[in-house]
């Protein structure tokens, strides 16, 4: 299912992976990943949101404004960041759509996870109002759905990643992590069991099991569409996308649901509070040691060859990421480029410039 | 030549660096600057000697050294005696010392981005410029402010020191009042271990008590200068925004809010507001956010030569209930939820206009530093929001810290507009 074929149900749109989607699922909504929409710039929000703001916030607002998402019932945004901050006050005074303001912790501690349990209380009442009661049956069927999915998303990881995702979705793992992030669960279950299946069959008639290319880690922020088709499509590097449309989304922790006389809300709220800070860690969360362990595990694991850093413009986050990932970079003597966007693509040419050209080296 | 300039001179100089890491050139300009100078305060003489004792002992590293971010809350740095050290405010200084661009350079060739804050920018590389003293801890808060967290992860790796973050959410409410709680009594544990000092509630009433006499000659002070004419102007409030980040808690502090509060008050009861500075409140304003630093003649313009008055600074508002020392950390995360900054843009909005009715002001300048996504993220909305209630509203484009991104002549013509606009509605 792409992403426009889930207009048929009540949208609710999220933007941050710390989003518990089986919430928005439980009330009866679709939950579905707001991103750039507009491969053009985000000029008619001038009025609104400031210059220096991310440019994912204002690309969305201008989304909004030209009706891109009239068909959303909802919106829940995160607290990620001061521009999402900015961006909720703008929305809550002109849209029609109902906004919540989710607010997520940056710390992964016990203290944390308490904190985020009752949030997500607090969301699910929300919720409640707006769609569904979130009573404990609904809870669990949520929950249980999107445990499947992590599951089988992460099967699908581990059986050649992106060598596989690219067979099936155009901009590989991204593509199949922005697939994932908007579409009906169920059905998007179906579809990655039939994949497997595939795949399973294919590697035992073939006897190929192996990915011969090279890794390629695409990090920082959130890319734009053109960087990442554009990755997609090398055959000598496989592309793994360390960043919230990628990677970060696509390996959440498979948490034990509570059963029997344990189960109750209070309990699966605090077991999806712990499953998503437990997540890889983004550069938001306060834990540079956790980020840089994480950074580690990749670039050892996957034995990365290269590294395109991907900084968002007007993102704090991404930036001193940067000056972290850079150290380890130098250390393990791994060549890099560092590349600017808005998140248009109007820059796409001379982006491609740049990427063919160290690639080509590479090569 | 000018003691002043030969000191700014020598500064720039190669020994630059080594005099601003030598205790004794605070110390210097202690007994010989501060002394000599004139001050159109006695308050601010003593707070510009309290700020360059703190910077002296910083460098002398004989007690432990914090590293501070903004928001942090200092009553936590004197509740363990520990010497404070805010390398945000110091970028502030090397602004105002002409040393900034320098220090800009270096941080774009470190790999900063050049869109990020330039008290940032200028802190990053001041750090790794050695221009800063050492640090023992560093201790940040996410409130208000994205950047700084990630500025002291940053430090806190090359200097390989205990780093305490203060995550503090969105939203006031029970649970996030807990949240801080717990975390800042976590810190006050981890500090308790790494300084062998116990946190006796003995200490905790000491501190508290002196955070709170501030908060009430400040209290003093806003209802003194919403009289009009206000007995102070803009350009002398907006210097003590240094109170406000590392004063909190400090023993001198009531004294030097105390000292200001009896001197508006004689200017008050003297009635010689108008006979001292002529009719300088054409237009009364609020100033939201903070000044350039590195130069005064945007200030100067408005108040000297268009006759406004800055009657009130958003950075020097009391928006915190006082501290109770029975409950330290509970109390102390209640401050700090309480700012008006967190949460929907409704809760600064509500601020501000309850100050534009006490402070009986004509409109409000929102200064735009260019790199703050907090708060000028939010000027476009404020703008909006003000403007329905017929508030006059500015949002000036600027940097606090980078004299040469923003010409002064666009400044400039954009305070002459909006003045022109304030002559009309008043005519």
């Amino acid at each position: 299912m792409d992403r426009e074929a889930a207009t048929d149900y009540k949208k609710v749109g999220w933007f941050c992976t710390y989003t518990p989607e089986e919430l928005i699922h439980a009330a009866g909504f679709v939950p579905y990943r707001l991103l750039p929409h507009s491969p053009t710039g985000s000029g008619n929000v001038e009025d609104a949101l400031a210059a220096n703001l991310c440019p994912y916030p204002r690309k969305i607002l201008s989304d909004m404004r030209r009706g891109v998402y009239n068909d959303l019932h909802g919106m829940v945004i995160a607290n990620s960041c001061n521009a999402m901050s900015h961006l909720y006050n703008v929305l809550k005074m002109e849209s029609d759509h109902f906004i919540y303001m989710l607010d997520i912790p940056r710390k992964q501690d016990e203290n944390a996870i308490e904190y985020f349990s009752r949030e997500l209380e607090l969301l699910a009442d929300y919720l409640g109002a707006k769609g569904k009661p979130l009573t404990l049956g609904r809870l669990k069927r949520s929950s249980e759905t999107y445990r499947q999915k992590n599951e089988l998303l992460q099967k699908l990881i581990a059986q050649n990643g992106q060598f596989n995702a690219r067979t099936h979705f155009q901009a590989g793992l991204s593509g199949l992590a922005i697939e994932a992030a908007s579409s009906a669960p169920e059905a998007f279950n179906r579809k990655l069991e039939r994949i497997l299946t595939e795949e399973q069959s294919r590697d035992k008639q073939s006897g190929e099991g192996e990915n011969k290319t090279s890794a390629l880690l695409l990090a920082g922020g959130l890319p734009p569409h053109g960087l990442t088709e554009m990755l997609a499509g090398h055959q000598e590097f496989s592309v793994y996308p360390e960043n919230c449309s990628g990677l970060r989304y696509l390996q959440k922790p498979l948490p034990s649901l509570p059963k029997g006389e344990n189960s109750s809300p209070e309990k699966i709220f605090a077991m999806i509070a712990r499953s998503y800070l437990e997540k890889p860690p983004c550069p938001r969360v306060f834990n540079s040691q956790s980020r840089e362990y994480y950074y580690r595990r990749l670039l050892d694991d996957l034995q990365v060859r290269a590294v395109i850093y991907h900084d968002l413009l007007f993102c704090d986050m991404c930036h001193y990421d940067y000056l972290l990932l850079k150290d380890l970079m130098e250390e393990k003597d791994i060549p890099h480029l560092k590349v600017k966007t808005e998140l248009g693509e109007e820059d796409m040419g001379q982006l491609k410039t740049r990427v063919e050209a160290f690639l080509e080296i590479l090569e | 030549m000018n003691p002043h300039k030969l000191f700014r001179e020598k500064l720039k100089s190669k020994l630059g660096r080594k005099l601003l890491a030598s205790p004794g050139t605070y110390k210097l300009a202690r007994d010989v600057f501060v002394k000599k100078s004139s001050f159109s305060f006695e308050a601010r003489k003593k707070m510009t000697a309290m700020a360059l004792d703190q910077a002296a002992e910083a460098y002398h590293q004989k007690k432990p050294v914090a590293w501070t971010s903004a928001f942090f809350p200092s009553e936590m740095v004197y509740l363990f005696d520990l010497v404070p050290f805010a390398p945000e405010a110091a970028a502030g200084t090397l602004a105002s010392l002409d040393l900034a661009s320098d220090l800009l350079k270096q941080s774009d060739q470190m790999g900063i981005a050049s869109d990020s804050c330039s008290f940032h920018r200028c802190a990053t590389a001041g750090t790794a410029l050695e221009y800063f003293p050492l640090p023992d801890f560093l201790m940040a808060s996410s409130h208000l402010c994205d950047g700084a967290p990630r500025l002291f992860q940053y430090m806190a790796r090359r200097y390989e020191k205990p780093l305490y973050l203060l995550d503090v959410p969105y939203r006031e409410n029970e649970g996030s009042l807990k949240y801080v709680a717990d975390q800042l009594a976590k810190i006050a544990h981890y500090l308790e271990q790494e300084t062998g000092q116990k946190l006796t509630g003995e200490r905790i009433e000491k501190v508290f008590k002196q955070s709170n006499l501030a908060r009430q000659y400040q209290l003093e002070i806003s209802r003194i200068r919403q009289q009009v004419p206000s007995p102070m102007n803009g350009e002398e409030g907006l210097s003590y925004v240094y109170l406000t980040l590392l004063g909190q808690g400090h023993p001198e502090a009531p004294d030097i809010y105390r000292t200001l509060t009896d001197e508006l008050q004689e200017i008050v009861n003297n009635n010689a507001v108008k006979s001292a500075r002529g009719d300088k409140e054409r237009f009364r304003l609020i100033w939201m956010h903070l000044r350039p630093y590195h130069s005064p003649e945007m200030i100067n313009y408005l108040e000297n030569e268009l006759n406004h008055k800055i009657v009130a600074e958003e950075m020097n508002h009391v928006y915190w209930p006082p501290l109770d020392p029975e409950k330290p950390f509970f109390s102390l995360a209640r401050k700090i939820l309480s700012h008006p900054g967190l949460g929907p843009i409704a809760r600064r909005l509500e601020t501000i206009e309850k100050m534009v009715r006490d402070y009986q002001t004509h409109a409000v300048i929102h200064f735009s530093h260019w790199g703050c996504r907090q708060s000028v993220g939010g000027a476009l909305t404020m703008k909006k929001l003000l403007q329905k209630k017929g508030i006059p509203f500015l949002a000036l484009d600027g940097d606090c810290i980078d004299g040469t991104s923003f010409p002064w002549g666009q400044a400039l013509t954009r305070i002459e507009g909006f003045h022109e606009v304030l002559e009309q509605l008043h005519a």
